[in-house]
């Protein structure tokens, strides 16, 4: 084992539902991992689609001082196993754990095997204490410790018997040997409970220090040199920072860009921007409204879009199917709407807690006909927040449908984030008449032909406007038309303002490193950038130059804009969590070229091993990884 | 702007208006003149109305009548006007359906949005057939009716809107008939003036299409409420369910006419500040 302790740990914390897995450990354990400056990269929260899980339910943090990439390979350095029952192993059934031991210990069985060497693993031994070296593999020639800690039964004598997971969060900061957080911990504790009583405090903050100090009298009796110390970074060096999901991000860029209407029907990854919305929105006078359905929700967001308001839609796979011909209808119109869509693992219901790319193809149809729309797709928590400033100057600016496409791994993975600096939001309403601009009647011509596409447009109501807004193909003024010579000129005018897009707001790609002198550049979009950047950063150490081109601007591309980016013989892997390469069809019609691609459809995020792994393969290298 | 008279109302709403393509005859051009005459005398500017018509003959109302419309999609006419006066409770929002728009494909609409009891006015225009698509069966055609996609005659019951809306929780539920104008022309300026959802299901014959229920059929079975029943009271459910019910003669006029609180914003989301905002208060759950 190593002599000096380690500086950076993996924590998985795994449970059934309702243990806390995933909330009470998430609320408390983010806020002193946060002030610590130590959350070193996304966290991430795999739950299944029922209430009652009889698999476990898990959230991962990667912690330490340094910034990590990504949260890396799916391997941990500590197991958090907070299942409580009582464990019987069948002596008719010595070579196989899984007999009757599940589920009631599934989250040993489960991930017992992905801890690294010199781990550890923490359960809960209220009922009795598990033979774990008969349920995970070479326990003793991994040096993994496993440390039993009757969490429930500490809990209930100390009077509370639901701070047991408390205790446990208690008993990770003891690993991680930080005294601080423990303090920390304790105020966010007062500040959690402070509505429930002083007595419901107290008995927490106790959970919370008995879990530290049985942890270390644990780790005393193991004897040897200490494990894991994680330092954070001295208090004068801290920043204050957010700890937000992706999902929380993309709804405070929506506030911050003025957005003051969301209408949604709950749907997994999506349904925490409802939420969210609900309890925010009120604040600064907007509206939150859950719909009927996703069918009423995005019509109803048109309805806003139309009278001038900025409004948006957050969903995910089958809602965004049912909102496909309003799609359509906003973009006929000419009304501005943003569609947040966190993708998840389909076809239909799919996979509805897992991660997938593939709603890519989609997005880019928008609707049945020849259809304009803008589609972004945020790489990071903090462009969550920017793309989502974007994605509503956009939709006004193009009178567009905008879709902002995000995926279940970064909607409700958090990261720290920077507080944004409110006063660099740059609002930006396009050809937006004040209402009082008219001083006589007539008809307002909304769909007037200009030379960018774009025609004015006002509030409803504003006097002497009158405006008429059809999805029939229609006149400058909205009447219904036609004539071939009509539907050709309206159909003109739509599509020049996807040009003036391109040549206005189009970005290109991020690109990292340098692919002229790379032997291969990976290419991929959305939330995946940290996770490519790691492997690309791996490969390098094994002397294979990489460069990571990544894309937020999924469509319209410059096709001109993007070629330049590309060297012409270098090889190219297209990277994507979606079995047909949906980007890489389209950059294949780019570049003029075939591409290599790397797919996972497993409804897991990438690993970035899993990356170089490919990677050499596609180089024709050997050797193993 | 109540200052513009009747006049140059009118004057404004007849601009610019497409010629009529309904047939000769349609019973939605007495609606169109009754609906016309009541927004004139309710001195409502045409910029202060927003249309929301749907797809069907019905639809073509708002292209009649030079006032803001935003046409909604197949069926989507309540959740699309409810966007547009939750904007702005200012507007005056006015849905308009024929009875396959709102009764069939909107039907998820038609039994949710009125449950916020928003200040809209929705009307359909029940002609018991799907009149653009030439003579299909719609929900409220009668069974056994003969209709071009149910030759052997319609095998469903029809559906009822006033019992709908009754159940849905509007709470100003009317009939008309577009052939008497002037009652329609009263009806619909109640309906407007109505502080919640309300409804009107106006009988609207198709002249080409449906041989069955036609001018002369319903002069027949009608009767108004008013009339027959002046003591008739509007805020009692179980009359205005049991009145809607009656299979021997179908009542015109107001069946139901109630306060309930209403779901709006206090300002125009439209004059709210966009940037300059203090956002703190959101924060604080993420530090």
């Amino acid at each position: 084992m190593e002599k000096k302790p380690r500086d950076r740990m993996k924590v998985i914390v795994a449970g059934k539902s309702g243990d806390g897995a995933t909330r009470t450990v998430g609320e408390t354990l983010t806020p002193v991992l946060t002030r610590l400056n130590i959350l070193a990269g996304p966290t991430y929260v795999d739950i299944l689609s029922v209430i009652m899980s009889p698999d476990p339910v898990t959230t991962s943090f990667p912690i330490g001082p340094e910034e990590w990439l990504s949260a890396g390979d799916e391997e941990y350095n500590v197991l958090i196993s907070l299942e409580d029952d009582s464990y019987k192993p069948n002596p008719a059934h010595p070579k196989n754990p899984l007999w009757d031991i599940k589920p009631n210990r599934a989250s040993i069985v489960k991930f017992g095997g992905k801890i690294v060497d010199g781990g550890c693993i923490i359960y809960d031994s209220s009922k009795n204490e598990v033979l774990v070296n008969m349920l995970v593999e070479n326990i003793e020639e991994r040096c993994i410790c496993v440390f039993p800690i009757p969490a429930t039964r500490l809990a209930r004598e100390i009077g509370l018997e639901q701070a047991k997971n408390i205790l446990m969060v208690g008993a990770l900061i003891g690993i991680m040997d930080c005294e601080e957080g423990l303090t920390l911990l304790e105020e966010e504790l007062r500040k959690k409970f402070e509505r429930k009583g002083d007595e419901v405090v107290e008995k927490n903050i106790l959970a919370a220090q008995r879990g530290f100090t049985e942890i270390k009298s644990l780790i005393a009796k193991e004897g040897g040199p200490l494990r894991y110390k994680i330092v954070p970074p001295p208090r004068e060096q801290r920043r204050q920072y957010l700890t937000v999901s992706g999902n929380e991000a993309f709804c405070l860029g929506a506030l911050a860009a003025g957005c003051r209407a969301m209408v949604g029907y709950p749907i997994s990854p999506a349904t925490s921007q409802l939420v969210f919305m609900a309890r925010e929105m009120p604040k600064y006078g907007g509206v939150s409204y859950q719909a009927s359905s996703e069918i009423a929700a995005i019509h109803t967001v048109i309805g806003f879009g139309a009278a001038g308001v900025r409004a948006y839609t957050a969903t995910s796979g089958p809602g965004l199917s049912l909102m496909i011909e309003a799609f359509g209808h906003a973009a006929a119109l000419e009304v501005p709407i943003v569609v947040c869509n966190c993708q998840r693992k389909g076809p239909d219901t799919g996979a509805p807690t897992k991660p997938e790319q593939a709603d890519l193809n989609l997005v880019i149809a928008t609707s049945h006909g020849d259809v304009e729309s803008i589609v972004l797709s945020p790489s990071d928590h903090e462009e969550c927040f920017s793309l989502a400033i974007e994605a509503f100057n956009l939709a006004e600016v193009y009178q567009c449908p905008v879709f902002v496409l995000l995926d279940q791994t970064i909607a409700e993975g958090k990261r720290l984030m920077p507080i944004p600096d409110w006063s660099r939001v740059n609002i930006d309403r396009g050809k937006l008449l004040a209402g009082d601009s008219f001083k006589e009647g007539g008809r307002f011509k909304r769909y007037l032909i200009t030379d960018d596409g774009i025609s004015p447009r006002t509030t409803l109501g504003s006097p002497f406007a009158i405006t008429k807004m059809i999805g029939a193909e229609h006149t400058e003024d909205g009447q219904v038309i036609a004539t071939p010579e009509g539907i050709t000129k309206m159909n003109d005018k739509r599509r020049k303002k996807m040009e003036t897009y391109l040549a206005n707001h189009f970005r290109g790609p991020h690109t990292f490193g340098v692919p002229q002198n790379a032997e291969i550049i990976l290419v991929g979009w959305g939330s995946t950038k940290g996770i490519f950047l790691d492997a690309a950063s791996r490969l390098s150490k094994r002397g294979i130059a990489t460069s990571l081109i990544h894309f937020t601007h999924l469509w319209p591309l410059d096709r001109e804009r993007i070629r330049s980016c590309f060297p012409q013989n270098t090889p190219i892997a297209v990277i994507e969590e979606n079995a047909t390469g949906q980007f890489a069809r389209l950059l294949e019609w780019v570049l003029r070229r075939d591409l290599a691609k790397i797919n996972d459809y497993s409804g897991r995020p990438f690993e970035p091993s899993e990356i170089v792994k490919k990677v050499i393969g596609i180089l024709g290298r050997g050797g193993a990884v | 702007m109540s200052e513009l008279d009747q006049k140059t109302l009118i004057n404004l709403y007849k601009e610019n208006t497409a010629r009529k393509d309904w047939c000769p005859g349609c019973g939605d051009f007495g609606f169109l003149g009754a609906f016309t005459q009541a927004l004139v005398e309710l001195k409502i500017p045409p910029w202060q109305i927003v249309g929301v018509p749907g797809i069907g003959c019905s639809g073509q109302i708002f292209g009649y009548l030079n006032g803001n419309t935003v046409k909604s999609d197949h069926g989507r006419v309540l959740p699309l006007a409810f966007g547009i006066k939750m904007a702005n409770p200012t507007l005056c929002v006015i849905g308009i359906s024929g009875d396959g728009d709102a009764l069939a494909i909107g039907m998820e609409h038609f039994m949710n949005v009125p449950r916020t009891n928003v200040d809209i006015t929705y009307v359909v225009l029940d002609n018991q057939t799907y009149g653009l698509t030439t003579g299909q069966t719609s929900p409220t055609t009668s069974r056994g009716t003969k209709t071009t996609s149910h030759p052997e005659g319609s095998p469903e019951e029809p559906v009822n809107p006033i019992v709908c809306a009754l159940a849905s929780g509007v709470t100003f539920v009317a009939r008309t008939g577009s052939w008497d104008k002037e009652r329609t022309k009263e009806v619909i300026k109640a309906a407007i003036l109505h502080r919640g959802f309300s409804l009107i299901d106006d009988f609207s014959p198709c002249v080409t299409f449906n041989h069955v229920n036609t001018y002369d059929w319903f002069k027949k079975r009608t009767f108004y409420l008013e009339e027959e029943l002046p003591d008739y009271d509007r805020t009692n459910k179980i009359l205005a369910f049991a009145q809607a019910e009656r299979t021997d003669k179908l009542a015109l006029g107001i069946f139901y006419d109630v306060e309930k609180p209403i779901m709006e914003s206090r300002t125009p989301l439209v004059d709210l500040p966009l940037s300059g905002i203090d956002f703190t208060d959101s924060l604080k759950r993420f530090m």
